[in-house]
């Protein structure tokens, strides 16, 4: 995967000014109060480059209110999957300083009003992102460092406005924003502001800083549609610790204290902060296995343990065939993973014999290895759950149970050893918000592809006309959490299947069958004959094109589009089998 | 640096700006190469000052009268 490395802005403009997007590009639309041309060129640039196409609609110059709140513009007519809004914090300078002190917060108060009212509005077009630029903190200080101690000083009143903002991301699932703030820090505001540029063309920033800001725009994208990083594949020596322990020995290798060694440590913690988040680590080595492990069980100065891992391959095949291994055992695709290695000979072996994965290149120093890779912002996430805090052990169970397959002679002698059991229940307001996440990002199990708003799956909940249910699983290795959703609708004698994902965590488990018995028995239960379901193909769920007929059901409808419609007699249906115990919900007293 | 050397450090600005080689002569104007437009100029500022090292002044950052113009401001900048 393309790793934006540098900052050849002027190449990425240019490509972005050539590549005219295609049809299955994102959409996104740019509404800025200043020039939005070169930002979106960048944009295209950089979608171009990252295998992610960008199409994008810019209104007439700072006509951001005409196209919100007119719903025959052109905005609604494009359907953006994405809006955003790009702030100029130089354009609320100009106007706040033409307000005396004592008026300066309730003109920013109304002008922040509007904006989020702009925001809420477009908010509300189906399915879009909306991602909003929070302000750059202006450099003017009237009072020096007294200025933070002047109520209606410009830093004090744009830092308002943009706790604000982030206050209507809190509150609105959809809404992001992206930190400009942190942005021109790290690039320097001197480097930010270009006042010359704004003055001659309402350039908001320096175009050196657009691939970082657009970047970010497009990372928080890729994040909301699970397109993100998920793991990242570490190399050993020189990377985890200074040195070569299968040459220098546990004792020789450079790992805590002072120096050298200490870079490794923080490197450490970084990634055990990312391990914390849900982001998957794993070991790609080459090293003998148990070499390779003696550091993780013997060195006190490791922060990373074994159990941190959910993957440990050390090996002296390539690296290549070895980052496979590592996505099929944790089930997860080479396109999210990240590969760390010291070595430029592994780094272009990886780039060639599997592209798909995401390689940076590293710095020669451990200690610049943090700031470099924060440089890159390859862990964006669009939201931050109890299931995304256990995700790793999910996979690191996914791992082991795939270790231990390999030992039995059929699967289903190994699926009844795992002893899981599931609850089928119908949705409630606790798992929620994790149905909606399911639902919203799920592609490949994904019958339908219906992306329902959070709003329409609570009133599914409360409708006696749906049969909502949500799916888990746990079993010896460990706790799947909520992994298939699946919403059917009634009328008279017969019930639809409307929806029906489930996360690739749980393949090949026979849960889908585990599903349909339940869902059978719900049929029964309200004396409904007849169950349907349909398959709407798109790209990505080629794996349930023949889920219905695997499952028993009568082909009765076949449309032009490739779509299927099937139908299952319930009292024909005989119980699958399938070894999975329904556990009974317990509730809290 | 020679006026000949700055030119031809320019040459490659615009083929870079551009994505093309652009036939430039001490009378090229804006109205001359296609897709010159104000988005462009702004392009074509700051890929100069990076690669001149040179900063140009807010009232010299609109077109300059042609290209032989330009490079007689690059060559008073760097000295």
């Amino acid at each position: 995967m393309f790793v934006w490395n540098g900052f050849d802005y002027i190449r990425l403009m240019r490509l972005g000014m050539e590549d005219r997007g295609a049809d299955h590009a994102a959409r996104v639309a740019v509404l800025g109060w200043c020039t939005t041309q070169y930002y979106a060129a960048v944009l295209r640039g950089l979608g171009a480059a990252g295998g992610l196409p960008v199409v994008t609609y810019e209104p007439e110059y700072s006509a951001v209110h005409q196209a919100v709140l007119d719903e025959r513009s052109q905005l609604y007519e494009f359907e953006p999957d994405m809006v955003v809004f790009l702030t100029a914090v130089q354009g609320l300078r100009d106007l706040l300083m033409s307000v005396d002190l004592p008026d300066r917060p309730a003109t920013a108060t109304r002008e922040a009003d509007q904006l989020v009212s702009l925001i809420r509005r477009a908010a509300q077009i189906p399915g879009v992102t909306v991602v909003v630029n929070q302000l750059v903190v202006p450099y003017e200080r009237t009072w020096g460092n007294f200025s933070w101690q002047v109520e209606g000083s410009l830093p004090n009143v744009v830092e308002r406005i943009n706790k604000r903002l982030r206050g209507v991301a809190a509150e609105t699932a959809n809404v992001h924003t992206v930190d400009c703030e942190h942005i021109a820090s790290w690039l320097g505001k001197r480097a930010w502001f270009d006042e010359r540029l704004w003055f001659h063309s309402k350039s908001f920033c320096h175009p050196e800083a657009l691939p970082h800001v657009a970047g970010q725009a497009l990372d928080i994208f890729r994040a909301v549609k699970g397109m993100g990083l998920k793991c990242i594949a570490l190399d050993l020596d020189n990377v985890l610790w200074g040195g070569v322990v299968g040459d220098d020995g546990l004792e020789g290798i450079h790992l805590g204290d002072l120096g050298e060694g200490e870079a490794y440590v923080q490197f450490q913690r970084w990634l055990k902060e990312l391990h914390r988040r849900g982001i998957i680590l794993a070991v790609c080595s080459k090293n003998d296995d148990e070499k390779a492990l003696e550091p993780f069980r013997s060195h006190s100065a490791m922060v990373l343990k074994e159990t941190d891992m959910s993957c440990f391959i050390a090996n002296w095949e390539n690296k290549a065939d070895n980052l496979r291994t590592i996505a099929r055992r944790l089930n997860i695709g080479l396109d999210s993973i990240v590969f760390i290695d010291d070595s430029p000979f592994e780094r272009n072996l990886v780039r060639e014999l599997a592209p798909e994965v995401c390689v940076p290149e590293m710095p020669d120093d451990a200690a610049d290895f943090v700031p470099y890779l924060e440089s890159l912002n390859l862990f964006e996430a669009a939201e931050f759950s109890e299931e995304d805090r256990k995700r790793a052990d999910f996979y690191r169970s996914n791992a082991l149970r795939e270790a231990e397959q390999e030992q039995f002679k059929t699967v289903d002698d190994y699926l009844t050893s795992l002893e899981s059991e599931a609850l089928f229940e119908r949705f409630d307001d606790a798992h929620l918000p994790r149905i909606a996440q399911l639902v919203q990002r799920t592609n490949q199990f994904n019958l339908t592809t219906i992306r329902h708003s959070a709003e329409e799956l609570r009133q599914f909940a409360e409708d006696p006309d749906y049969l909502p249910f949500y799916v888990t699983l746990a079993d010896r290795f460990g706790d799947n959490g909520l992994i298939s959703v699946v919403i059917a609708s009634r009328e008279a004698d017969r019930v639809e299947i409307i929806t029906w994902v489930m996360s690739c965590r749980v393949i090949a488990r026979r849960l889908e069958e585990f599903v349909l018995d339940e869902l059978v028995q719900v049929c029964k239960e309200i004396g409904v004959t007849q169950l349907r379901g349909t398959y709407a193909p798109t790209k990505k769920n080629q794996l349930v094109a023949e889920l219905y007929e695997r499952l028993g059901f009568r082909l009765v409808e076949e449309r032009p589009d490739g779509g299927t419609a099937w139908e299952l007699l319930v009292d024909e249906h005989a119980p699958s089998g399938a070894p999975i115990a329904r556990k009974v919900l317990e509730l809290d007293a | 640096m020679t006026r000949e050397q700055i030119f031809g450090e320019l040459s490659g600005v615009f083929e870079e700006v551009f994505g093309r080689p652009v036939e430039l002569g001490e009378e090229t104007t804006a109205d001359d190469v296609e897709g010159w437009d104000s988005v462009m100029q702004v392009m074509l500022i700051v890929a100069s000052e990076r690669q001149f090292d040179v900063r140009f002044e807010s009232s010299e950052i609109a077109n300059a009268a042609n290209v032989g113009e330009f490079v007689t401001l690059i060559e008073s900048k760097r000295g």
